[in-house]
């Protein structure tokens, strides 16, 4: 049902990027082109990625890639696998089918060159009860082998407002600063691929804006970033490309303009727009 | 009548879809296994008495003759929990509910006395649960509506008494003035129970109880029988004739009486003008916290003290299994097990002080410090590894963490278990060591024999010692990492038949690995043993049929660890712990 094509991202021409074919294909001829710059490495491949649970299927089939310097938003209605996507590229779980790859390395095969290489940031921040900010960033200091960790640990509390709390317990922190904390230690390694999984959750408005920033500084120092969220506007603001997935299945990957620009196929049409059309769960309810 | 109905529903409603969710979990193995060894524990329990009733010819074991006397009994205990719960503290004035209650209840269009209606009508499950488990367990021979009620009852009233409390304090009068009222009135009852008999009558009494102890009894209880004796155990004895006295009559008035009690406190209840909610919203939030705290502890990561420093600094280059080694050491230290060490090692370290400076002082006082510690720290080698939780057992709920960390499940697994295994090895030496010191400093050696003491045996115990409680970590971390949903569960999981199964499980489970772990250097070193001994006796000869022994141990360990870093690489932490 599904075919892929190499072609241009319209917001970024030099990335490579790969979508699923939805609109007639003289639309995109003209941005068809296979373009594939050295710097512009595949540091995240996945290739038919399967997830079930029993008998049911939570992802069936997955495959995309981001390149470095590239941040890929993840979408999809609740229960749509967003979460078991992430969870199988971070380690976390071993996929029942397919291939994932971190900066070379198989995850299956050496699961730890891959998780050398990556930070997984979980929806929910997980921390160590009594461990102070600062003795957290210690410890994932030593666990990486971050050897200039003592330059690094104060910026970086800096950067998350954390200064002040250095010598706080997790009991002692808000939600939106044990968020803060568990993004820091995941920055602290500086790895070349960085997995979110709603990351502004519980952050107030100046969080946001920094951690947007944090975010998009990555991604311009040549990480490659997946992140999920159902928040479109952030997608939008801080993703270059999309992937739409509904009951695990991969419904539309490509550009976020390309996107749009086949689902308003006439006038205008938002992220939300589209986002509602592929997943049928527009006014409509119909899906595409 | 209609929110009546509306109550029921939701009451109803949520009985039933919580025995539905019990059975739709028995579709998976881990909740069936637990629900089959737990019915079966249950089921022996129940037939074991079934089957004394039958030696016992027709009575249960905790059945008594059911007479006046025993009635009385009751009834003056009613009286003291009906009196006491007068004396309870301010904050448990507000009426327990639920979160969800709290959301949709409080801001509902109903009046106080709705929802009191509504928290008396959802207490019946449970309290019906309460009376079946106790008439079928034989505690009381049939009788399941006596208790109910009376359970029901005094429900009802403690919900009375709380309110009341609660309006008492905006009377101003508080915890202590109500505590010492309380306290008067019960100290009033017993003297004038006291003196109604004079000393010599009570002398008799007593003397008659060594012989007669019913007909003792039967005269003690005589002021109860009084007209102001009736009049103050009116209203507990209801309660006691209906949970414990005979079928009859009498039974059926004591029934009727205690419900136009019930419906008495009611309208008392209903009628007190206190705002119950936000102390309601406090009792509710107090409990999630206790809740809260108590899972944690189980898991061993309450912080307890929190400004406790780090016990060495971690460097960022080096091994990465020392950084799992020093945040478990920092949460032994920091968690409530640090009060339990520093009292243990503090003890031993002042009882040997104390042993060296008046060594042969107080000979009887230092020999049962000096053999209780060695006792203690003997049976720490196998507590120990239960008290020192800070390990993959502590931080089950961070899997998904320690998963996403680069280092092999082996490595892992094995540096998880190092901070417990040098706690508990540490305190085991430091107490033997004390105890025997202060033994050996009053020359105790001689009673006990020379052998004991010998620098050989000690050597041999330190041989094992760490592998035996190596082994005993292997094993319940193997727990954590082979059945996580075991390890970690639900307030929905924690209670009933399922979860009682899975404890006595792995219970078993867990001896029967120990057992296995430990037979085949237990063959070995017995047989060495005895020929040692058959041919020559000696230090050297011990510590050489001790080695192989060890060294079956050593290597059953690094295996055991290799399979459970396996099997951590492969643990699906989504599917294992999705229910929690």
């Amino acid at each position: 049902m599904h075919s892929f094509r190499r072609g241009t991202n319209a917001r970024h021409p030099r990335r490579s990027i790969r979508f699923v074919i939805r609109t007639s294909p003289e639309c995109n001829k003209a941005k068809l082109s296979t373009y594939n710059h050295p710097d512009m490495a595949d540091l995240i491949e996945v290739q038919n990625l399967t997830k079930t649970y029993g008998g049911f299927t939570a992802v069936s089939r997955l495959s995309f890639t981001v390149a470095a310097g590239s941040t890929l938003g993840l979408v999809g209605p609740n229960g749509a696998g967003k979460t078991t996507t992430l969870r199988a590229l971070g380690g976390i779980h071993p996929p029942t089918e397919g291939l994932i790859k971190i900066c070379g390395h198989e995850m299956r095969g050496d699961p730890v060159g891959a998780k050398q290489n990556l930070a997984f940031m979980p929806d929910e921040p997980r921390l160590f009860d009594y461990l102070t900010v600062e003795e957290h960033l210690q410890f994932i200091a030593r666990i990486y082998g971050v050897q200039d960790a003592a330059v690094k640990i104060g910026p970086l509390l800096d950067e998350f407002e954390l200064q002040d709390k250095r010598k706080a317990l997790p009991v002692e922190l808000s939600r939106g600063m044990k968020q803060k904390l568990m993004i820091a230690c995941g920055f602290l390694h500086d790895p070349r691929v960085l997995i979110f999984d709603e990351p502004l959750t519980g952050l107030d408005p100046l969080g946001i804006r920094r951690m947007k920033e944090s975010i998009t500084n990555r991604a311009s120092a040549g990480a490659a970033i997946i992140l999920s969220s159902h928040m479109l506007h952030l997608v939008e603001e801080l993703c270059d490309r999309v992937l739409v997935i509904k009951k695990g299945i991969q419904v539309a990957f490509g550009s976020i303009e390309d996107i749009k620009w086949q689902i308003a196929k006439r006038g205008e049409a938002s992220l939300e727009d589209a986002f509602l059309e592929l997943t049928g769960t527009g006014p409509t309810g119909t899906a595409p | 009548m209609k929110l009546a109905r509306t109550f029921l529903f939701l009451i109803f409603s949520t009985a039933r879809n919580r025995v539905l969710y019990r059975l739709r979990k028995l579709k998976q193995p881990r909740y069936l296994a637990g629900a089959i060894a737990g019915a079966a524990y249950f089921g022996f329990l129940f037939f074991r008495r079934g089957m004394n009733v039958h030696v016992r010819g027709g009575r249960l074991p905790f059945a008594f003759p059911v007479n006046d006397l025993v009635v009385t009994a009751g009834s003056l205990a009613a009286l003291i929990i009906l009196l006491a719960v007068w004396a309870l503290p301010d904050s448990s004035g507000g009426l327990e509910f639920s979160e969800a209650e709290i959301q949709f209840l409080f801001p509902a269009p109903l009046k106080r006395r709705e929802i009191i209606l509504y928290k008396i009508l959802r207490a019946q499950p449970q309290i019906l649960f309460s009376a079946l488990v106790f008439t079928v367990l034989g505690l009381r021979q049939g009788k399941f509506v006596g208790l109910w009620l009376a359970y029901a009852v005094i429900h009802v009233y403690f919900i009375t008494v709380g309110l009341a409390r609660a309006r008492l304090r905006l009377a101003g009068v508080g915890f202590i003035q109500r505590l010492v009222a309380v306290l008067v009135i019960l100290a009033g009852l017993a003297y004038a129970f006291y003196s109604y008999f004079s000393p010599a009558q009570w002398r008799r009494h007593l003397e008659l109880f060594s012989s007669d102890p019913a007909t003792a009894l039967t005269r003690i209880s005589d002021p109860l029988h009084s007209a102001v004796g009736l009049t103050i155990l009116g209203v507990p004895r209801l309660f006691s004739a209906v949970a414990l006295g005979a079928w009859g009559l009498p039974f059926l008035g004591s029934c009727a009486a205690l419900i136009v009690f019930a419906l008495l406190m009611f309208l008392a209840a209903a009628r007190l003008d206190v705002a119950f909610e936000e102390a309601s919203v406090k009792v509710s939030a107090r409990k999630a916290e206790k809740e809260s705290n108590k899972r944690v502890r189980r898991g061993g990561s309450i912080v307890i003290f929190r400004r406790l420093p780090v016990p060495f600094q971690l460097g960022p280059s080096g091994l990465p299994e020392v950084a799992l080694i020093w945040k478990n050491l920092i949460a032994a230290g920091r968690g409530s097990l640090a009060a339990f060490l520093i009292a243990m090692v503090g003890s031993a370290v002042l009882a040997t002080g104390a042993g060296f400076s008046r060594s042969h002082a107080s000979g009887v006082l230092f020999s049962t410090a000096g053999s209780l510690l060695v006792i203690f720290g003997c049976i720490f080698v196998f507590v120990g590894p239960l008290t020192f939780r800070n390990d993959l057992r502590m931080d089950i709920r961070a899997l998904e963490i320690l998963k996403s960390y680069p280092l092999p499940g082996d490595r892992l697994v094995a540096a998880e278990l190092a901070a417990p295994l040098i706690l508990i090895f540490l305190v085991v030496v430091v107490m033997v060591a004390a105890g025997l010191l202060l033994l050996g400093g009053i020359g105790i050696e001689q009673q006990f024999g020379a052998r004991f003491f010998r620098g050989s045996t000690m050597a041999l115990a330190l041989m094992f010692l760490g592998p035996v409680i190596a082994i005993q970590l292997v094993i319940r971390n193997a727990m954590v990492v082979l059945l996580p949903a075991w390890s970690v569960s639900s307030k929905e999981d924690e209670r009933g038949v399922a979860a009682m199964g899975q404890r006595i499980l792995m219970l078993i489970a867990q001896i029967l690995a120990l057992c296995v772990f430990l037979l085949p250097a237990a063959v070995v070193f017995a047989a060495l043993f005895w020929l040692a001994f058959y041919f020559q006796s000696g230090e050297l000869i011990m510590a050489l049929a001790a080695t192989p022994s060890v060294a079956i141990l050593i290597v059953e360990i690094y295996f055991a660890i290799g399979f459970l870093g396996d099997q951590f690489d492969k643990i699906d932490v989504s599917s294992d712990l999705a229910a929690e």
